[in-house]
């Protein structure tokens, strides 16, 4: 439960430095989570699978995240 | 006149293409491309009753990550103790309905358990103390707090009970902790917009050590205490959704 949460404010866009974000990209975080997770509950996967899917979101979204702020802070 | 429309136009979307230009774009591209995959691929995945149950599960996650966006912001990112916070929070609602207290007295005696849960994390992070550690130890606390409260058993009440519409009712063809995720989702929104609360959330969170300079501690207090209102909404919700006539101690898993 916890890793589904933390995945769903990073999935959002929240920085994890604090100071960017807004709930509404948490709540598009959830609807974004629970929608890759009732894909693969239809297509079969038991849950060991899914913690898997969410572990990797979790991992690219701050990869993504870290790529976006230095890129915004090198062209300020 | 229109020229002005168009200058609001342009300016709101060079604002949109500034504040969330490349992260939301690819996030964007990568929804919609799940959903095209699991359109296509999944049976059944474009069915009324499944979009329901998608967003319903959203709810659930969600309500919970709004509370989580408030500590995020500050610059906070650990709050480990949320599944123990929520587990003690059911137990709290389940035991005094069960002893026959209507729905609004729990709920207050739930909110005033979760506000504290909050409370006491927030203070000692005031005080100077490792978010991680604090709110891993607070975990191990209310883990075994709620344990001993409920003695590891199950948590039972009869069926007509003055909270069932909360987990299995529906409001306009939503559940209602839809409704509920909708309108906190808006509230805290509001809230980090409009109020000055809210502003200084993200400024305690754009510097943190100002912060320190400052010693918000009241700040940090607030801060948990409106993510485990959050928090509490939620686990009252999440218990009557999954139409159980007990509560099971279900964290334990």
């Amino acid at each position: 439960m916890t890793i589904m949460v933390i995945a769903t404010v990073m999935v959002g866009g929240n920085s994890i430095m604090g100071g960017y974000g807004s709930s509404l990209r948490s709540s598009i975080g959830a609807v974004f989570i629970s929608t890759v997770d009732n894909m693969m509950v239809l297509h079969g996967y038991n849950s060991g699978p899914r913690v898997l899917a969410v572990g990797l979101m979790i991992v690219f979204s701050i990869m993504v995240f870290a790529l976006v702020q230095r890129g915004s802070r090198s062209v300020e | 006149m229109s020229n002005s429309s168009s200058v609001v136009k342009q300016n709101f979307i060079h604002r949109l293409a500034r504040d969330y230009s490349p992260l939301v774009l690819i996030m964007v591209a990568v929804f919609i491309a799940i959903f095209v995959i699991g359109a296509a691929t999944a049976p059944n995945f474009l069915t009324v009753l499944n979009i329901k149950t998608i967003l319903r599960d959203a709810a659930i996650v969600g309500i919970m990550a709004i509370g989580l966006t408030f500590v995020t912001l500050s610059g906070n990112f650990f709050l480990l103790s949320m599944k123990e916070t929520a587990a003690l929070s059911i137990i709290a609602f389940a035991t005094s309905m069960s002893a026959g207290y209507g729905f609004e007295l729990s709920f207050l005696f739930t909110m005033v358990i979760a506000m504290a849960a909050g409370a006491i994390q927030g203070l000692l992070i005031g005080l100077g103390g490792n978010p991680i550690v604090v709110t891993l130890g607070a975990a191990g606390l209310f883990f075994g707090i709620s344990s001993w409260w409920s003695d590891n058993l199950v948590v039972s009440f009869r069926r007509p009970h003055g909270a069932e519409w909360l987990g299995s009712g529906s409001f306009l063809g939503l559940p209602n902790i839809t409704i509920a995720f909708i309108i906190i989702a808006i509230f805290a929104e509001f809230v980090l917009r409009r109020t000055s609360f809210g502003r200084q959330v993200y400024l305690v969170g754009s510097n943190r050590a100002e912060k320190f300079i400052n010693g918000n501690k009241s700040m940090h207090n607030c801060i948990s205490l409106f993510s485990f209102c959050c928090n509490r909404i939620l686990s009252s919700g999440f218990k009557c959704s999954c139409k159980l006539l007990f509560i099971i101690v279900w964290f334990v898993r």
